[in-house]
């Protein structure tokens, strides 16, 4: 019940706004009636309305809303002209519909009443027809004749309006909605930055308290302490909600997911009372569709085959969250066919994943973590619901993105199991200070599975030597160790031959490794902050955090390291074979290679139509008739100065001894060799090509990348021109560019 | 038209920004060294609870500095929607130079300097370089090594 009553008065506060802003449109509406935007606007607040009442069962709001709603969607598709009538009219719907829900938020149930006229009005303007009593009589008119006509109708309205208006005091009101402030997250952030800084402030005053003798001031402090822990408890909770926030549409997704599919599911949730963050909520929001809908197309069985399997016919989905160690449990249950192994198996051979000796000795676990690579799906059909194998990998960046983790347990025929472990907050979280070369660093609480420390009492040599790399022995299994102060390549290689060494073993993508720190210090909350745009591309930090001292502290990012250690990610590093990733990606985006010419900072050319890149030196052009060309490994290439065939670059004179990079292609077998000044970058853009507005030699239109124009080189036509004066031409002696293009 | 510049000391160099893009000065800035940061980047330092990312002018103007780091004085700029720390050896004046004063850098100017570097105007006796930190945030943000898994070794078969 209480549920209910807090489902009631967010339908009430929902039912206000609508009302207030469907009064401020009407007014909007009079003074430009052909403004379509607007009525779109009121058309889709009404039906809103509609479907919740219609939810609670107020038969009196629904058909009210129901009526209006179809006089303005005739208005918006234009069949029905707008006149000031109408807007009365529905105006007093809309006074109508606040009295109803007054007596709703008085008495938690719908206020009797009629609405026959009201309704019969409405409709009698949707037909176009003249509403009844309508030609004498004017807007006052028609409430007068309500009330003295003796329809039952307005009285009852009066009547609500004055029990409404008198008799409930808001005192008697059987529950008060007080409407909650909205604050946007950004103001909250700011709050919360502002709080934690109060709390460094008040941990550096401490000190002083406790070697002072003035008992007025140990007071105070004490105070300003309570007060400070106060202020952050109540600050982290303003940001919770709860889960089934997000979870509440779940039932209505999973009901519709399974009729597409033919399949009969049934949704059960546990602990949708947990309290998150509000932005974890709305980061999880995604991945959990996400899984749903893969549950229900890949893993769930059609009825017929369930019976044949001997499971009943109606298969399970199993929502449930709760507390753990500090982080928030999600876990996803299904009792379908779970993940084929042996298919999973196949198609990372068959996709030159893996080599089949590999794969052959890939246990489940490490199959499992196949399913995360971009592109990876085993589904044969692609269905509108999921296969096409975008999917699993965004699920999972979607996860590690907000500090969370991701595990999947699949039994064949039994079913799967995904663990989402998400942090209680993004801006605070645990963390274990270490110490490395003088300077302090942070490491995240939730990637650390124990602190060892190793001292040569025990045992003569700490660390093992496994041809050159370092492992230890930990409980009989080999864990690979790093150095920490190597990683972050503040000093060369320590072979310490201290007393004892201090290791943290950590997780990351399934793979556990030691990490070798100096100190080992406390573990304490710290306030994350991000590196901001020009230290993010460092994959190593998870962003800083501000010490109690006040100082600067790096956050270490687990993956960023064991991935540019090269501990983690030699399959994901490999890359999917460049043609079937181009066919993930054609529809929207191509890859350009990104370079500079004397004069034009910012040109590109398609990537497929690069062979290679090249560094050659100025030696390595020769002379071939009044042509250079280059004679390297073998084979003879026509070399290409861009800056004489492109608008807006300019000819420079070469240094002797200068090395340029050279993009080699391959265009009818003959190869050329395109020199650039130099090479930036690989981008991933539109494939849309904007044409100049007026034709620019060598350039065949612009694409935006970054808010950036970016040139795109004419690769045609500029072989074309260079061809041209080429005697043994395939294309004209003349120039016909557009020719030479076709 | 005069505009406001405020000058500072590198060794024995001089050099100025535009004021309005001056947030504030502070004394004894405590960074933290980020190991693998580009060159320029001292560190970061923590300015009431905001990550400020320093700089280290002396290694990107390419002039020996005379003390030691610690010591450093933090100029806190404005740069579009992000604040930077530029770390000099001491601050100078601030000056009205008049626009009619200032000249580009001439075409043979060094390109590791230009992108730091907009100018300079004439004083009586010297060269005061001006410098404008949106060229090298702009530099830093945009200049993006080759990424791993292109060929960029020569085997042409």
């Amino acid at each position: 019940m209480q549920n209910n009553d807090e489902i009631l008065s967010e339908f009430i506060l929902e039912a206000r706004e609508i009302l207030d802003l469907l009064d401020a449109d009407f007014i909007r509406l009079e003074q430009s009636p052909g403004d379509k935007k607007l009525i779109g606007n009121i058309f889709r607040a009404l039906h809103t309305l509609k479907g919740s009442s219609g939810f609670f069962a107020f038969k009196r709001l629904e058909k009210i809303s129901h009526a209006g709603e179809s006089l303005l969607g005739k208005i918006r598709d234009g069949q029905i002209e707008l006149d000031p009538e109408k807007i009365d009219r529905l105006l007093d719907t809309v006074d109508v519909l606040r009295v109803i829900i007054e007596g709703i938020e008085a008495n938690q149930s719908e206020p009797a009443g009629e609405d026959q006229l009201l309704i019969s009005q409405l409709q009698a303007l949707a037909k176009n027809e003249i509403a009844p009593q309508k030609s004498e009589l004017k807007v006052e008119e028609v409430v007068e004749s309500e009330m003295t006509q003796a329809l039952p109708i307005a009285e009852v309205i009066i009547e609500s309006i004055k029990t409404s208006a008198s008799e409930a005091p808001v005192s008697e009101k059987l529950f008060d909605v007080s409407a909650p402030v909205k604050v946007n997250l950004d103001t909250l952030d700011r709050l919360m930055n502002l709080t934690s800084e109060m709390v460094l402030a008040r941990n550096r005053l401490l000190p002083f308290a406790g070697g002072s003798k003035d008992i007025n001031f140990n007071q105070t402090v004490r105070s300003i302490d309570l007060l400070t822990l106060e202020l952050q408890e109540r600050m982290m909770k303003m940001r919770m909600q709860p889960i089934s926030y997000v979870w509440s549409k779940f039932s209505r997704l999973v009901r519709d997911l399974s009729h597409e599919c033919n399949k009969q599911v049934n949704l059960t949730q546990l602990g949708s009372e947990t309290e998150l963050d509000r932005a974890l909520l709305d980061a999880i929001r995604d991945p959990l569709i996400h899984i749903l809908r893969n549950s229900i197309d890949h893993s769930i069985e059609i009825p017929a085959e369930r019976k044949l399997k001997g499971k009943p016919e109606i298969g399970n989905i199993q929502l449930m969250a709760f507390h753990q160690n500090g982080m928030v449990v999600i876990e996803i249950a299904d009792d379908g066919a779970g993940v084929d192994y042996e298919k999973v198996r196949s198609r990372a051979i068959e996709r030159k994943l893996l080599s089949p000796q590999d794969a052959e000795g890939l246990s489940k676990e490490a199959l499992i973590e196949l399913i995360f690579l971009p592109g990876f799906s085993t589904k044969e059909h692609i269905s509108s619901v999921s296969g096409r194998g975008v999917g699993m990998d965004v699920v999972k960046n979607n996860i590690t993105n907000i500090g969370g983790s991701i595990e999947i347990n699949s039994e064949a025929n039994i079913g799967t199991t995904i663990k989402l472990k998400i942090p209680l907050t993004l801006a605070i979280m645990p963390a274990l200070l270490v110490g490395s070369e003088e300077e302090v660093y942070a490491l995240p609480q939730n990637r650390i599975l124990e602190l060892v420390r190793l001292s040569h009492g025990d045992n003569e040599n700490l660390l093992e030597d496994f041809y050159g790399t370092p492992v230890y022995r930990l409980r009989e299994k080999l864990v690979p160790v790093l150095y920490l102060n190597e990683e972050l390549k503040l000093c060369k290689a320590t072979t310490s031959h201290d007393a004892s060494i201090n290791m943290v073993v950590v997780q990351s993508s399934g793979i556990q490794f030691g990490l070798i720190v100096d100190k080992i210090f406390n573990i304490q909350d710290v306030v994350v902050k991000p590196l901001g745009p020009l230290l993010n591309s460092l994959s190593k930090y998870a962003g800083a955090t501000i010490l109690g001292s006040g100082r600067v502290s790096l956050i270490l990012d687990v993956d960023g390291i064991a991935t540019e250690s090269g501990l983690v990610g030699r399959i994901q590093a490999k890359p999917i074979p460049s043609q079937e990733l181009a066919i993930q990606i054609a529809e929207e985006e191509v890859s350009m290679l990104l370079f500079e010419l004397p004069g034009i900072t910012r040109i590109a050319l398609p990537l497929e139509d690069i062979e290679h890149i090249l560094m050659l030196g100025s030696t390595h052009f020769q002379e071939n008739g009044d042509k250079e060309v280059v004679f390297y490994q073998n084979q003879l290439m026509h070399v290409i100065r861009l800056q004489d065939y492109v608008s807006g670059s300019h000819a420079i004179n070469e240094v002797d001894g200068s090395v340029s990079p050279v993009l080699t292609c391959n265009i009818s077998q003959k190869i050329f060799a395109l020199v650039v000044k130099q090479v930036h970058d690989i981008i991933q853009v539109p494939v849309k090509i904007y044409e100049p507005s007026s034709p620019q030699r060598g350039i065949k239109g612009c694409v935006i990348f970054k808010d950036e124009v970016i040139n795109v080189l004419d690769l045609e036509e500029v072989i074309a021109m260079h061809n041209a004066y080429d005697s043994t031409t395939i294309y004209p002696r003349v120039i016909d560019i557009q020719g030479a293009i076709e | 038209m005069n505009n406001h510049y405020l000058t500072f000391f590198i060794g024995k160099s001089q050099f100025c920004i535009p004021a309005e893009r001056v947030v504030e000065i502070n004394r004894n800035a405590d960074f933290t060294v980020v190991p693998g940061a580009p060159e320029a980047i001292k560190g970061i330092l923590n300015l009431r609870g905001q990550l400020i990312v320093a700089f280290d002018m002396s290694g990107l103007l390419g002039v020996a500095s005379e003390q030691d780091l610690s010591k450093a004085v933090s100029i806190i700029v404005q740069v579009d929607s992000l604040q930077i720390s530029l770390l000099v050896d001491k601050v100078g004046d601030i000056l009205a130079l008049s626009d009619s004063t200032f000249e580009s850098p001439p075409n043979n100017f060094p390109s590791h300097i230009r992108h730091a570097v907009v100018g300079a105007h004439k004083l009586v006796d010297s060269l005061l370089i001006v410098i404008d930190p949106n060229l090298f945030i702009k530099h830093l943000t945009g200049n993006v090594s080759l990424p791993a898994g292109v060929d960029v070794l020569p085997s042409p078969h």
